[in-house]
């Protein structure tokens, strides 16, 4: 293993994931129209999803081939999902 | 593969950190195709979302209540990750004092989601969703939950039986709510005039949103039961001093793990806040 990172890193990335957990509890009970409470909710999420990935799972410090397996299905979830919008969003009831 | 430092000591060392790096591929790939698997559940809620209105009004409001529940939960699963990096890191340094340790608060901590889990899923199947009265020697509904908007019933409807049994107590019917996925039969309404059979409680059957929730928490919940099974094998080997030397098993667990937390931190919001 190329890089280990000390406990204490691991516990400040623990309470980063609590305090945005905390964040995004308390930010639902605020309303901001609809739309941006969505927004907000996923991207805090996205980060969390990162540091956990990035740090707890390695992956910053991984080979390029191991992110290249995350992000392609990634990317084509994306792709199946914007493909399909047209079709949910007009469909034409 | 080649890493970015650390040359390895020995040839054997280099063979089994060849041998790693393989695993770590393979690991990674499985969990790419179970980012597929869950990325499809997450399509259809949202796609659903999109058409169903209730989902909002009678079906996250419901969920509201049981909020802290699965605010603990996320706590929780985000401490079992934590103490799963410890383990890996303890399996890369040697460092047999912490290892059996962290592996087993993982588990631990991974069963108490699991329980609070249950409770939370048995808060709903009980919930009282009816109330009846007698009227004229027919059991009649005086108040239906908003959770069956979209059902075709309404208050006055007569109820002909609750689990094969006629409603001769309208008190009877508390009772029936406490047995989880009890079916209370209703009389139909004309032209229509079939009998409708609904659920008892708030389960899968109730609306396309608990619909949803449950498959998507239900699915989640397997996995989390499963990497608890693998913890709990691999706690044993750690006790009995079998991973001495070898952080193969401790780090794809640990990888599979992280994946599990990663799916409910989206989870928890997607169903529960936004």
């Amino acid at each position: 293993m190329s890089h280990i990172l000390s406990n204490k890193f691991y516990a400040g990335i623990f309470m980063w994931l609590i305090v945005f957990t905390g964040v995004t509890v308390g930010l639902s009970f605020v309303p901001m129209g609809g739309s941006w409470n969505i927004v907000i909710g996923l991207v805090i999420a996205t980060f969390k999803a990162c540091l956990v990935a990035a740090y707890f799972m390695h992956l910053k410090y991984e080979d390029r081939l191991i992110f290249a397996c995350l992000i392609i299905p990634l990317i084509l979830l994306f792709v199946l999902m914007g493909g399909l919008t047209p079709d949910v969003v007009f469909s034409g009831e | 593969m080649e890493h970015a430092a650390a040359v390895p000591a020995t040839p054997a060392a280099a063979e089994y950190e060849q041998k790693h790096s393989w695993y770590k591929l393979s690991m990674w790939l499985f969990l790419a195709s179970e980012v597929m698997f869950f990325a499809g559940l997450f399509d259809s809620y949202v796609v659903l979302r999109t058409h169903n209105p209730e989902f909002k009004t009678e079906g996250q409001k419901v969920l509201h209540h049981t909020m802290p529940h699965a605010a603990v939960n996320t706590a929780l699963l985000i401490l079992s990750s934590l103490t799963m990096a410890l383990a890996v890191s303890a399996a890369h340094r040697g460092d047999k004092k912490l290892l059996a340790p962290m592996l087993f608060c993982t588990m631990l901590l991974a069963c108490g989601f699991l329980v609070i889990k249950y409770f939370e899923y048995m808060a709903k199947f009980t919930h009282p969703v009816i109330k009846a009265e007698m009227k004229d020697g027919k059991a009649v509904i005086t108040e239906i939950d908003p959770v069956f908007k979209s059902w075709n019933v309404r208050v006055g409807d007569e109820i002909l039986s609750v689990n094969g049994q006629p409603l001769t107590d309208p008190k009877q019917i508390e009772h029936e709510h406490l047995k989880p996925f009890s079916r209370a039969r209703i009389a139909g309404h004309a032209p229509n005039g079939k009998d409708i059979t609904i659920p008892l409680g708030i389960e899968p059957a109730t609306n396309v949103f608990f619909s949803s929730y449950f498959v998507m928490t239900g699915l989640h919940g397997v996995h989390v039961f499963g990497g608890v099974v693998a913890l709990f094998f691999l706690w044993i080997s750690a006790m009995r001093g079998k991973l001495h030397g070898r952080y193969t098993p401790v780090e794809m667990t640990g990888l599979y793990w992280h994946f599990v937390d990663l799916v409910w931190i989206f989870l928890f919001p997607a169903l529960y806040l936004i």
